[in-house]
Formats: structure tokens, C-alpha cells, sequence
């Protein structure tokens, strides 16, 4: 075979391959508005040290959203007293900003509401300090944790009909917008266990649809004074029970019909690890913009990739946009993560590794852009 | 790079890409519960020529259930007076009926209910009948029939809540189970525009999601008396505004919300003929089967097969069964389509091709099943 036959077969092999995967052609060369990489925010001194990764990897390859799980870990002036221990400074967020700026990456600084207000034996800074918060004081906090447990305890939640809770929650969601110049806030609001519960005075029969969705609205029209979106995690809005998606990826606890109820500009992360699930097609026909969040597992990301990519040629005109974009996730700070990453201290072959993943979804990306 | 090399490279990327669409294997042999074919049940005078077509074209690609829209082309024992001028005989009915058993495929009938009482410039033979039952007698069936008219007449309907509406509207439908044996029957209900009228004593004021739900309550709940499944077409549990999807293969008009209301075991015709939409991924997730309906363009069929096998092999334990199967609609007469698909008769462009969709779509169902063996 001549060399200029090899290239007619190429360029004829190529726009087929394309096609079957694909579809047709499309306008943008961008795969996704939203290419996105999310992980716990930085210990303070390591901060130099996650510069350089977005420096020399996420910047190259086209991250455009860093959600940093900044939690309590900033040194609010608002309210000091809920401050952690290994806070960042205002000087450490002003450079993790200044280096995303130069790549074009948002921050979106995620603050966990409503749920994820303790983790195994501790309350947060939230309900340590503010008790009278808490959706179910007369669950006490163990002295080991352990799961399952009698009190269904899997992190605390504060009270979202508490009269004074908005307060001081909006203070610090605005304080943390502010510092990193975001855009858009992600409030978490993952695996919320503890919601209206039958002791709560105030919650206590209130539909938890409702509830939930009254305090996604709630944080949304504050955001929404400053032109800020809200994203959230999408689990409590699925049904767990007919989805078979289970209680943690899905809700058991009655809140799915809350995706009627929130506003329709409200950006849903929608995390599934183990299969490629379908559910960002329910979100878009919701009428909501979904990014699919993966972690650990190379081959699921990549099909959750290409699922993404073809819902985003093959649907409606008002649906092909909703499909927003991918996200990383890592759920640990950058400290393991990298030792992974660098090869440092590699997670064992048998695991999953959100490294790897991390590289074949925008290593999949970028070929898909490149076909392009 | 050596011309072996070429031809390897080329071979390997390609069974590379069928394998990244549908992952490592699908254990079974048959891809779906439903592989159907769905057309307008033929009149007297075409009944051999359609045995002809069962025995030669859908049993070779084992189609499972044949969909035949029956309506008023029966013999009405209950109500003769509900009977088309030209109807097929309990003969041709058996007829049928043996073709079908002999091949393994289920018959499911259907009468459309609630909507479609009229076509055009005509009404139906229901109303036409019990003008009483008619939701909207305040439009008149026009001389000379155009969309669109300032009635928004598509169709006429019939009042679900009329109180003898019912009592007639199940004498049928027992009637044509009886007669073809059906386990399943298909009671349309596709594009009802006319619903809840504020004209209507019975109707107005009435949440039109409740009253579509209630509709199908009351159907599935006769047909369960007799261990019988009731299928419908999706459009109207799909909200035409949020997905864009307009007022034809979803809902503008308030229905939407009945997919929350209905028993979960109903299955879904969910017909899409111009994207490969993902709508079916909807109905699992909200816990019903649901079967994807392509009709006329070959290239949208090989993408919903594909997904639809796809979602099988992604999904949750619970939800993989869901995504039940596929089912071509052929929207035309029995005499035209089987004209089409013989080549006496050239298939109009502008309406794309369904004798070439039905063979798309079961080549494709074929390749998969074989590639999965």
C-alpha cells in the first residue's frame, strides 16, 4: 500500500469512527462547558505544593472548574469561632486564585450545608459551636464511631427550619464567594440522612421534599443576589427505592420529589462510581444543567464520558446544553492525592484509583476534542 | 507501516469501538423481552397477504409481539352498532391468531381510548355513536379539516368521566382481548389534546395530570381483572416544555405529571422518530418498562437499539429489566406499507422510510445478538 493511499484510508476511517460514536458533527471544539476537578481544599502548607499541580496539571489539560472542599478550613473574619485549626489564610486563597487565573480555571468553593455536620465521632465547627442548630440533639455523638449503628447516624445535619441558622450560614457562603472570587457556590448537600425528623419541633412532619428543597431554594435566591450559582450534589433528588440506586447515590429518605420543587438554574453533580448510570438524562429533562462526576474507576468514567458526549449530540435543542460537563472527584485532600498522582506512594492495583481516572477521563476528552 | 500492519490496525480499532459501545458482553442471546412490530390491523382483503408478511418477514427476525391497532375494524358482538362498514371476520380474526401462535408472537390490540375520536374530517365511530361522550361538543368536525384551525382540533376525545362511557368503552376492549387472545392490550392514548375542556360540566377545573392518571387507572385496573397488561404511548408523561420536545411526541398540556400516578407496571411506548432521545432512561428510572418506537429513518433506529442495549448492560440490577425492548410503528394503512416494503410502492421522501427502518432496526437487533452469543 503507497503512503497517499494509507492517508485516504485514514482520513476515511477517522470521520467514520467518529460518526458511529458520536453522531454528526458539532459546532464547538469544546467537549463541555464544564470540565471540572474536585477535591478537598489544601492543608495550609501545602499550598505551594498544590500550586504546582494546577500549574502543571490542570492547567494543561484544560480544567475549567477547581471545586475546592474549603468547609471550615478558612480563616473567617466573619465568624472566627468556626474556623478549623488548619485553616487557610486569606493570603494562601488569594494565591490558589492568581494560579487558576492563569489557566482560566473558576474556583467554585464548596461549603457543605444542611448535611455532612459531623464526621464519625466529631460534630463540625458548625454544631460545635452553634448546638442549638443541630436537627437531632438527642443523638450523641459516639465516643468510636462505627457504621451501621442504632441511630442511623452517618453525619448530623443542622436544623433548616432553625430561625437563626441562615445567618450565619449565608455570612460564611459569602465571605468564602468573596476571597475566591466565585462565581458559583457548591453547598454539597450530599447523603443528607438526618432531615425532618420526628423530634425536631420544627421539622417534625413537614414533607421532606419540601424541607429539602425549601433550603436549596433558600441558599439559591441568596446566591442569586450576587449573580452566583448554585451547584449542588444530585443524590437526595433521585430515588434510590425505584432506581435501585440505594440509599447513598440515591435517596431512601423521601426527598426525591424535591427535583419539582428547586429552581430550574440550580447546577446538579450527579455522582456515580460503580456503573455509567443514566441519570443525568433525568436531570436534563428536568429541565436542570447536570455534570457527571466520577471517581475512582477509569473504565466507568470513560463510558460516562462518551454517554455525556452523545446525550449532547442526540437530544433536543433545549436539552443538548444541560449536558454540562464532567468532574473529577477526589475524595481526599491534595496530600494523598498527589502522592498517588506523583507515584509517590500509588494506591495498591487491586483499588480504585481516582488518579488514574483523573488522567483517562482528560486523556478521553481531550481525544474526543481532537477528532473535532 | 507495513500493509499487514494497516489492515491489523484498521481490524483491531474496529472491534475496539463495537466493544467500547457495549462493553464486555451481554450474557443473553436475545437482546430484549420486546421485539415488536406495530401497523394498522389490515382489512378483509389483505389478510393473506399479511399472513404471507407474518410468517415471511417478522417470524425470520422473531418478532415477539405484534401490535395491531384494531379500533372499530372488528365484529362487535356487544355493540354492532360500533362496527367499521368493512370489518375482519372472527374468521380472519383466528386467522391471524394462528399465523401469530404458530411463529411465537403475541398479539397486543389496541383501541385507541380517550383520544383520537376523530381523524381529519371525520369522527369516530364512538362518537359518532354517543355524540354524549364527547368532550368538546362545542367544536364542530369541520367540512374541509387543516391543522392548524382555531379549534386546535387534532382530535376529538371522549369525556373520561362521563358515566356511561365506560361501561361501552370495556365491552370493546374485553371483546378484541377475547378474540386475540391477548395477554397485553394497548389502549393508545397517544397525543390527547382535548382533556379537561373548560367547557366541559364533568371536566373543567379538573387537574389534567389527575385526570389522564385516572384514565389509565380505570383501564388498567379492568384489564388486571383478567390478568391482562395494559401498554400505552408515552407522549403525555413526558413534559414537551422542559425537554423541548413540543406538543406532539410530549406534553404541553399539563399531563406530564401523570407519570407519578399511574401503577408501575404499565408499560411505555415511548415513539421518537427524529432523535435518538433518551427519554426511555426517564420512565426506568420513575420504575416502568418502557419500549423504544422508531418509525421512519433508518440511521435514528441503529442509535436507540444501541442505546437502549447499552442502558441495559449500565444500569442498576433493579432498573437493566426495564429497558424492555423495541418496537418498529408502521403509520399507515396494511395495504401501503406492505406495498412499500415489496417495492410496488415508492415511500414518499419527506416522510422518510419504514419498510427500511423495520429492516434497520432488526438487522442491527441481529448483529447484536449474534455479536453477543
Amino acid at each position: 500500500m503507497n503512503k497517499s493511499l494509507r492517508l485516504l484510508l485514514i482520513i476515511t476511517f477517522i470521520p467514520m469512527w467518529y460518526s458511529i460514536n458520536f453522531g454528526q458533527s458539532t459546532i464547538n471544539d469544546t467537549l463541555f462547558p464544564v470540565k471540572g476537578f474536585a477535591i478537598g481544599a489544601p492543608d495550609a502548607k501545602e499550598v505551594d505544593r498544590f500550586i504546582k499541580f494546577i500549574h502543571d496539571d490542570l492547567g494543561p489539560r484544560k480544567v475549567t472548574h477547581l471545586l475546592l472542599r474549603v468547609d471550615y478550613k478558612y480563616e473567617y473574619t466573619s465568624h472566627p469561632e468556626l474556623r478549623d485549626s488548619n485553616a487557610l489564610t486569606y493570603k494562601d486563597a488569594k494565591a490558589l486564585v492568581a494560579a487558576c487565573k492563569a489557566h482560566g480555571i473558576e474556583i467554585l468553593p464548596q461549603v457543605n450545608l444542611l448535611g455532612h455536620q459531623s464526621w464519625h465521632s466529631k460534630t463540625t465547627r458548625l454544631l460545635t459551636i452553634y448546638p442549638q442548630f443541630d436537627e437531632t440533639p438527642h443523638v450523641k455523638m459516639p465516643e468510636v464511631y462505627k457504621w451501621p449503628n442504632p441511630d442511623g447516624l452517618y453525619c448530623k445535619s443542622y436544623c433548616p427550619l432553625h430561625p437563626e441558622v441562615h445567618a450565619i450560614v449565608f455570612d460564611l457562603m459569602d465571605e468564602i464567594c468573596d476571597v475566591f472570587e466565585a462565581k458559583a457556590f457548591h453547598a454539597g448537600m450530599d447523603e443528607v440522612f438526618y432531615i425532618g425528623d420526628d423530634k425536631c419541633p420544627r421539622c417534625s412532619g413537614v414533607d421532606k421534599a419540601e424541607l429539602f428543597a425549601g433550603e436549596v431554594n433558600t441558599l439559591r435566591n441568596h446566591l442569586a443576589l450576587k449573580n452566583r450559582e448554585l451547584w449542588i450534589w444530585g443524590d437526595r433528588l433521585i430515588d434510590g427505592k425505584s432506581t435501585g440506586m440505594g440509599m447513598w447515590e440515591a435517596s431512601m429518605n423521601n426527598t426525591a420529589r424535591a427535583v419539582d420543587l428547586i429552581a430550574k438554574d440550580v447546577v446538579i453533580c450527579d455522582w456515580h462510581y460503580e456503573r455509567p448510570d443514566q441519570s443525568p438524562v433525568y436531570f436534563a429533562m428536568k429541565g436542570l444543567r447536570v455534570i457527571t462526576c466520577p471517581w475512582n474507576k477509569p473504565p466507568i468514567a470513560i463510558a460516562q464520558v462518551e454517554d455525556m458526549a452523545r446525550w449532547r449530540q442526540s437530544a433536543t435543542k433545549a436539552m443538548k446544553p444541560r449536558y454540562y460537563g464532567m468532574m473529577q472527584t477526589v475524595w481526599s485532600g491534595p496530600s494523598g492525592f498527589m502522592d498517588n498522582f506523583y507515584n509517590i506512594n500509588p494506591v495498591p492495583a487491586d483499588r480504585g484509583n481516582p488518579a488514574a481516572t483523573f488522567k483517562a477521563l482528560f486523556d478521553r476528552m481531550k481525544d474526543m476534542e481532537r477528532i473535532r | 507501516m507495513s500493509k499487514r500492519i494497516s489492515i491489523f490496525f484498521i481490524l483491531v480499532s474496529f472491534l475496539g469501538l463495537a466493544d467500547s459501545l457495549f462493553g464486555a458482553s451481554i450474557p443473553a442471546d436475545t437482546l430484549f423481552q420486546v421485539k415488536g412490530f406495530s401497523i394498522r390491523a389490515p382489512k378483509p382483503d389483505e389478510v393473506n397477504r399479511f399472513i404471507q408478511f407474518i410468517h415471511e418477514e417478522l417470524a425470520t427476525r422473531s418478532v415477539t409481539h405484534l401490535q395491531l391497532r384494531v379500533d372499530y375494524n372488528f365484529p362487535f358482538n356487544s355493540h354492532p352498532e360500533l362496527r367499521d362498514t368493512v370489518t375482519l371476520s372472527q374468521a380472519d380474526i383466528k386467522r391471524l391468531v394462528e399465523a401469530c401462535k404458530a411463529d411465537h408472537i403475541d398479539i397486543v390490540p389496541q383501541i385507541n381510548l380517550l383520544g383520537h375520536q376523530s381523524s381529519g374530517a371525520r369522527l369516530g365511530n364512538l362518537l359518532r355513536n354517543y355524540p354524549q361522550f364527547d368532550e368538546t361538543p362545542q367544536v364542530k368536525i369541520p367540512e374541509v379539516y387543516k391543522w392548524p384551525n382555531a379549534d386546535g382540533l387534532y382530535c376529538k376525545s371522549y369525556c373520561p368521566l362521563h358515566p356511561d362511557v365506560h361501561a361501552i368503552v370495556f365491552d370493546l376492549v374485553d371483546e378484541v382481548c377475547d378474540a386475540f387472545e391477548a395477554k397485553a392490550f394497548h389502549a393508545g392514548m397517544d397525543e390527547v389534546f382535548y382533556l379537561g375542556d373548560d367547557k366541559c360540566p364533568r371536566c373543567a377545573g379538573v387537574d389534567k395530570a389527575e385526570l389522564f392518571a385516572g384514565e389509565i387507572n380505570k383501564i388498567y385496573n379492568h384489564l388486571k381483572l383478567k390478568n391482562r397488561e395494559l401498554w400505552i404511548w408515552g407522549d403525555r408523561l413526558i413534559d414537551g416544555k422542559s425537554t423541548g420536545m413540543g406538543i406532539w411526541e410530549a406534553s404541553f398540556n399539563y399531563t406530564a405529571r401523570a407519570v407519578d400516578l399511574i401503577p408501575k407496571d404499565i408499560l411505555i411506548c415511548d415513539w421518537h422518530y427524529e432523535r435518538p432521545d433518551q427519554t426511555p432512561v426517564y420512565f426506568a428510572m420513575k420504575g416502568f418498562r418502557v419500549i423504544t418506537c422508531p418509525w421512519n429513518k433508518p440511521d435514528v433506529v441503529s442509535t436507540q437499539v444501541e442505546d437502549m442495549a447499552r442502558w441495559r448492560m449500565n444500569s442498576t440490577k433493579v432498573m437493566k429489566p426495564r429497558y424492555y425492548g423495541m418496537m418498529q410503528t408502521a403509520w399507515s394503512t396494511t395495504t401501503s406499507f406492505l406495498d412499500m416494503y415489496y417495492n410496488i410502492a415508492t415511500p414518499p421522501n419527506q416522510k422518510g422510510n419504514p419498510p427500511a427502518t423495520f429492516r434497520a432496526l432488526f438487522n442491527r437487533i441481529k448483529e447484536l445478538e449474534t455479536v453477543n452469543k
